[in-house]
């Protein structure tokens, strides 16, 4: 059985960090305590909840398994870092730059990455439930069943990203930039993509129950089988889309723009498409009927 | 908890492995294959296959058992055990333990009579019973509305944020099917 330890502080309940026996809260030496840690290369497992480091600059290191909940590194500069397995709920990275960092199957809701940049980012089996991404620019990272649901990335670029099976149900994505982006599988149920650009991404199979698409860019997308039942995709644009098999079922489509589009075997039923565009489209073995037209 | 969705040639099919990351006890659901990247996955994570659970016994849920249970060992859960070998009944309210984690079978009959799922934490694993925007096909409207009622009577409850991994197509969750799924507004 591990020994549970408490600060050295009267009274203070709170577990101490790494290194020390005082938490963040009454540690004295705290510019000292932070050189240290900077200089140690064994940072596994290591227990740092609130610490505070602004503009930390940090390259290969260890801290797969650590816990870092509540802590602050606004700026920081962290390269080659191992956060596998990590627990980082309420961490606040805003303004970080991340680069090569590998988040695999870490754990970090509530987690801010606001304005953050990452390159090579690995995020696989993480979860930032109700995570701040707004305006991050994670190009070409590695979200494989990721859970963000209910995270913001209004504003965020996800260019190329890998995102095969990740939850973003009811995540708001806003004018988010997810050109090119594999998205096959992935949870959007009740996410709002409102004017968000999936140019050439992968949905196939995507579950987008209820999702709020309106004005979003979907042209030349593949949403071979998605489901956008009962979605808002007012205004959308999804010229030269391949949507064969698509389940429109009861979406607002009115005034979208399917010119051009593979619209075979979809399926219409009881969706609104007054004012929606089907020049050029595809629309053998598809399923009007019982569409509203006014 | 380990987890690894694993997306079948056969019927584009799931699969989906579970395990203990201390004990590496490990169970897995509807193997409807004998797919590379299953055992690839168990020989790289170094798991020992405690149960097979099926949730219902349609060739594409069921297909690989046998050289899994050939190739790996383990004991096969089933609602009704006639067709396998290895295999142990399991019911409503039946405990399936594997290393420190445990779930509960709840039955969901309608797509067929031996349908059941799986609950584990914040996720449940619905077979043909409920897929994302829809249900299972069933052979009756009674069977149909038997499959209506299960559902809102063991998986609704399971609250929104219960993640629902279906036998096909995309994963989830009960707040998305509760108000989204055509087949369940009333």
């Amino acid at each position: 059985m591990e020994e549970f330890q408490f600060c050295e502080t009267p009274k203070c309940t709170n577990r101490p960090l790494t290194q020390s026996t005082y938490c963040w809260l009454h540690l004295q030496e705290k510019a000292a305590y932070l050189k240290r840690l900077i200089d140690s290369k064994d940072l596994k497992q290591a227990y740092l909840a609130k610490i505070e480091i602004d503009d930390l600059h940090l390259n290969r290191r260890d801290l797969s398994c650590a816990i870092l909940n509540g802590a602050r590194m606004t700026g920081a500069k962290l390269s080659d870092v191992n956060f596998k397995q990590a627990t980082l709920c309420h961490v606040i990275l805003d303004g970080a730059a991340l680069r090569h960092c590998d988040f695999t199957s870490a754990i970090g809701d509530g987690a801010s990455f606001a304005a953050a940049t990452g390159n090579g980012l690995k995020l696989p089996w993480s979860q930032f439930k109700y995570a701040n991404f707004t305006r991050a620019d994670f190009v070409s990272c590695d979200l494989t069943e990721a859970v963000l649901t209910g995270s913001l990335l209004l504003r965020a670029r996800f260019e190329g990203a890998k995102m095969l099976g990740i939850f973003l149900d009811h995540a708001d994505l806003e004018e988010a930039d997810l050109n090119g982006a594999d998205l096959s599988y992935a949870v959007l149920g009740g996410a709002r993509l409102k004017g968000a650009n999936l140019a050439d991404t992968q949905l196939k199979r995507a579950n987008l129950l209820g999702a709020d698409l309106r004005g979003a860019c979907l042209l030349n997308s593949s949403m071979v089988k998605a489901l956008p039942i009962r979605a808002d995709l007012r205004g959308a644009d999804l010229q030269g889309a391949n949507l064969q098999g698509v389940l429109f079922l009861e979406a607002d489509l009115r005034d979208a723009v399917f010119d051009g589009a593979n619209l075979r075997s979809a399926n219409f039923e009881r969706a609104l498409i007054k004012g929606a565009s089907f020049n050029g489209a595809d629309i053998r073995n598809t399923n009007l009927k019982n569409a509203i037209t006014d | 908890m380990i987890f690894r969705r694993i997306l079948l040639d056969i019927n584009d099919a799931n699969c989906y492995i579970l395990a203990c990351p201390r004990t590496r006890e490990a169970l897995i659901i509807d193997p409807g294959e004998y797919h590379r990247d299953i055992t690839t996955f168990i020989r790289t994570y170094q798991l020992e296959l405690k149960y097979i659970l099926v949730t219902h016994a349609h060739y594409d849920h069921a297909s690989g058992i046998e050289d899994i249970l050939r190739a790996f060992g383990g004991k096969v859960l089933v609602h009704q055990p006639g067709y396998f070998s290895r295999a142990q009944k399991v019911e409503e309210g039946h405990r399936i333990r594997f290393g420190n984690y445990y779930g509960v079978v709840l039955q969901t009959p309608g797509h067929t009579a031996d349908s059941i799922s799986f609950s584990i934490r914040d996720m449940v694993f619905t077979g043909d019973a409920l897929f994302c925007g829809s249900l299972g096909s069933t052979v009756s409207r009674e069977a149909n509305q038997e499959l209506v009622n299960h559902i809102r009577r063991v998986i609704l409850p399971l609250g929104d944020h219960t993640k629902v991994y279906p036998g096909h197509g995309p994963a989830t969750t009960v707040g998305i099917e509760r108000m989204f799924n055509p087949y369940l507004l009333v």
